[in-house]
């Protein structure tokens, strides 16, 4: 075995943990994550000489993943450009409906503790476009840091914008319809 | 009436409810934020939104912090190397 199969090996079972957990953490699927970061280690295999120890290996291959994850977003979401919002909104984009007045009594409970409330809240994010759910749920869980999201999943801040946006109307319609009980 | 008011003198709600997530993630030109500031005063439809919007953000830091995908197990993990190791032998 050469050299570079050598540190391959020994790369796979060092970092795979890691990676996996990674992509797993940016993707939300188990299968997806593999495939990247087979296709991490087999892009460190091919550009195995043009790593030349500037950083450390660890950081390299997560740089790679990172790539990776990015260009698979673009591939499956090239199209969130255009969100229409015409169900909420009239021409001029005044509100539709009223309901919107009706105010949640959320104050009775501690909705956040209540196992239901939060099973139907999981119900209604499953409804969510995974291309909308992925960016979503990566903005909470990274703090808000609307740049990294963005370029973690190739969406452009002002699309970002729109989905959080768009993906807030249909989760409190489903809320509303769901447990709140306005209609 | 009122409805078309606001959306003549200061913006549509469908551009305020736009600029709430901006605001929210701190991420809102000065202008917007004033004129967003104007409308939520006047506009008790996307002041009742921006509540709603208020009580989901933390509905959802909620349920995305507490069910993180489970890891990959120690099993799943051996399996991926050795597959691995294979291809790239």
């Amino acid at each position: 075995m050469d050299k570079r199969s050598e540190h391959i090996q020994q790369w796979i079972d060092t970092y795979s943990d890691t990676l996996l957990n990674s992509a797993l953490f940016l993707l939300s699927d188990r299968q997806d994550a593999e495939d990247i970061v087979q296709n991490v280690f087999i892009s460190a295999f091919e550009s195995y000489h043009s790593f030349q120890g500037r950083s450390s290996v660890k950081t390299w291959l997560m740089a790679i993943l990172k790539n990776k994850v990015a260009e698979f977003y673009r591939k499956k979401y090239r199209h969130t450009g255009n969100i229409p919002l015409d169900h909420y909104f009239d021409r001029e984009g005044s509100w539709k409906h009223d309901d919107i007045l009706q105010d949640w009594n959320e104050k009775d409970d501690n909705l956040l503790d209540n196992s239901d409330f939060n099973s139907v809240m999981a119900e209604c994010l499953d409804k969510l476009p995974l291309k909308w759910l992925i960016p979503v749920k990566l903005y909470y869980l990274e703090e808000k840091k609307a740049a990294s999201v963005c370029q973690e999943t190739g969406v452009t801040t002002t699309n970002l914008w729109k989905i959080l946006q768009r993906s807030r109307m249909q989760l409190r319609e489903c809320l509303e319809f769901n447990w709140f009980n306005i209609s | 009436m009122i409805k078309r008011l606001i959306h003549i003198l200061v913006m549509p709600c469908k551009q305020a409810t736009l600029l709430i997530e901006q605001q929210n993630a701190g991420e809102i030109p000065f202008v917007q934020k004033i004129r967003l500031r104007v409308h939520l005063t006047i506009c008790k439809w996307c002041s009742a939104y921006n509540r709603k919007v208020h009580a989901m953000e933390s509905m959802m830091k909620n349920i995305f912090t507490q069910d993180s995908p489970e890891k990959f197990s120690k099993n799943e993990l051996e399996l991926f190397k050795d597959k691995l190791k294979d291809k790239l032998k």
